[in-house]
């Protein structure tokens, strides 16, 4: 199974990335272990037929027969001109033959994820069905599911940097915190020991 | 800093963070990514 995850850029790529390592030990693998279908795909995009390119862009993560493709397209606009890509191909049903489950498209909330897919789905005349800001599309028997990225609070900037502000802050204050702990028992051990 | 700077500090953030506050986040901010892999992945 084969589940593709497109996010904005290659900082958006190395955050999903480094999640999903964490969360359920995914191994990190080489583009060569996806079907050759899915290779000839990339590697005509353009932009990703360097090696060089496709490392920094595309990883591959792994666990056991299942398969995450997660590409930093490159910003905004090219995250939907790839998606586009990837509608029109002529053997999109090749390549949902070959594994495909399901595509999740990560945007930064400014850029308002569920109505940047429906119009890039109207104008390929694309069909679907929408739920639970997930579309199905009813020909291919597939899955788009949108993801709006940034925290809701008045000092949100509404993309990425949120996360790693938030955890961060979660981070770095507990070492802060036992550094403080530390500091104490230090102290104290400090003081007992002038009295010894 | 640099993009490059900051996807080392996030790639070396994520690996050091406690594994309950990665959990704490992804379940409360990104539940819905979380329960389709989940269910895809069959975790």
């Amino acid at each position: 199974m084969i589940i593709l995850l497109l996010v904005e850029g290659v900082t958006d790529k190395i955050f999903y990335e480094a999640l999903l390592k964490k969360l359920y030990h995914m191994s990190k693998e080489d583009l060569y272990v996806l079907p050759n279908e899915f290779i000839r795909f990339i590697n005509n995009v353009k932009g990703l037929s360097r090696e060089e390119e496709r490392r920094r862009r595309i990883s591959i993560l792994k666990l056991k027969d299942n398969n995450v493709i997660i590409i930093g397209c490159g910003g905004f606009k090219p995250l939907t001109t790839f998606l586009g890509l990837f509608l029109k191909y002529e053997k999109v049903d090749v390549l949902i033959k070959k594994g495909l489950k399901c595509i999740i498209v990560i945007m930064d909330r400014d850029h308002n994820p569920v109505e940047v897919i429906r119009s890039k789905l109207a104008s390929l005349n694309i069909e679907y069905s929408f739920s639970n800001n997930s579309f199905y599309l009813k020909e291919h028997g597939l899955l788009i599911m949108c993801i709006a990225q940034g925290l809701l609070h008045s000092r949100s900037t509404d993309q990425l940097e949120d996360y790693v502000k938030y955890i961060a802050s979660k981070h770095y204050t507990s070492i802060a915190r036992a550094l403080q702990v530390l500091k104490r028992v230090l102290k104290e051990g400090l003081i007992l020991n002038n009295y010894l | 800093m640099g993009k490059e700077g900051l996807g080392r500090f996030i790639d070396h953030l994520i690996q050091e963070v406690d594994n309950s506050i990665v959990k704490e986040f992804v379940e409360s901010e990104l539940n819905k990514l979380l329960r389709v892999l989940e269910s895809y992945l069959k975790l």
